[in-house]
């Protein structure tokens, strides 16, 4: 597996395992509002700054809606994710970093995803095992997210802005399907 | 039974974070105790206990009454 990829648990080939309570994925992302839900791990806001800034340069994203978690080890408190519904067509969450945050960023994705957002979930890679447990109990087995390499938190910018790009494409995919 | 891989995958996730988790058959019951390894461990990458439970019984593979489980604070 490279530093990035979309983990699919259920080693299914390419076939979906949002489950069918899950969110549709957005067939384009130009002129789409994207919502980056920061958890307040070292680097996490850069990264997902970074990777709003690739989507608006290079997919035609109107506009960027970033916000701060209150807590990285709980889940989105309910009045930002109404926040955040509202205002976005699809969302990006992340870093889960560690075994409480990455557990809370799958959380917070399927809650987006049943409200009716596509989102994109990113987690390092030493926490699969309880990104995928989340995912099993919030009752969305196989819940497709993306990875990069752990750790995130001890990277210059430089590298956090690259770990970004490499991690675009997988995004993409996670928000339109494979569409866009 | 505990389910070995599950266990080892767990073991592996909590030594990221600083953490050693051991596990122990008591006849029906599992101890799972987790302590701190690392003294930079961060408390707040420990999953809250409830989630920590659901996520034991997904892995170990015992029902999740079965397992007493020990946080950090919680030793003695």
């Amino acid at each position: 597996m490279g530093a990035n990829a979309i983990l699919d648990p259920t080693g299914g080939a390419g076939g979906s395992a949002r489950g069918d309570v899950l969110a549709s994925p957005r067939a384009t992302l130009r002129g789409a509002t994207v919502g980056l839900l920061e958890n307040t791990k070292q680097n996490a806001a850069l990264f997902l700054a970074e990777l709003g800034r690739l989507l608006s340069e290079r997919h035609g994203v109107a506009a960027v809606v970033q916000r701060t978690k209150t807590a990285f080890a709980l889940p989105i408190p309910g009045e930002q994710l109404d926040e955040l519904v509202a205002q976005c067509d699809v969302l990006i969450t992340g870093v889960g970093d560690c075994g409480s945050c990455s557990a809370s960023a799958v959380a917070d994705g399927i809650a987006f995803e049943r409200r009716g957002v596509p989102a994109a979930v990113i987690c390092s890679d030493a926490f699969e095992v309880t990104a995928d447990a989340m995912a099993e109990l919030k009752g969305a087995p196989g819940y497709r997210y993306a990875t990069t390499a752990h750790p995130v938190a001890v990277l210059t910018p430089g590298e956090v802005r690259k770990r970004a790009e490499e991690a675009l494409p997988d995004v993409v995919e996670l928000l339109t399907g494979g569409t866009a | 039974m505990i389910d070995q891989d599950g266990l080892k995958a767990m073991q592996d996730m909590l030594a990221t974070d600083g953490y050693r988790l051991d596990a122990t058959e008591r006849g029906d019951r599992v101890d799972v105790r987790i302590s701190v390894a690392d003294p930079a461990a961060c408390s707040d990458c420990l999953a809250p206990e409830p989630v920590m439970r659901g996520i034991l019984h997904k892995q170990l593979k015992v029902p999740e009454a079965a397992i007493e489980l020990t946080y950090p604070e919680d030793a003695g």
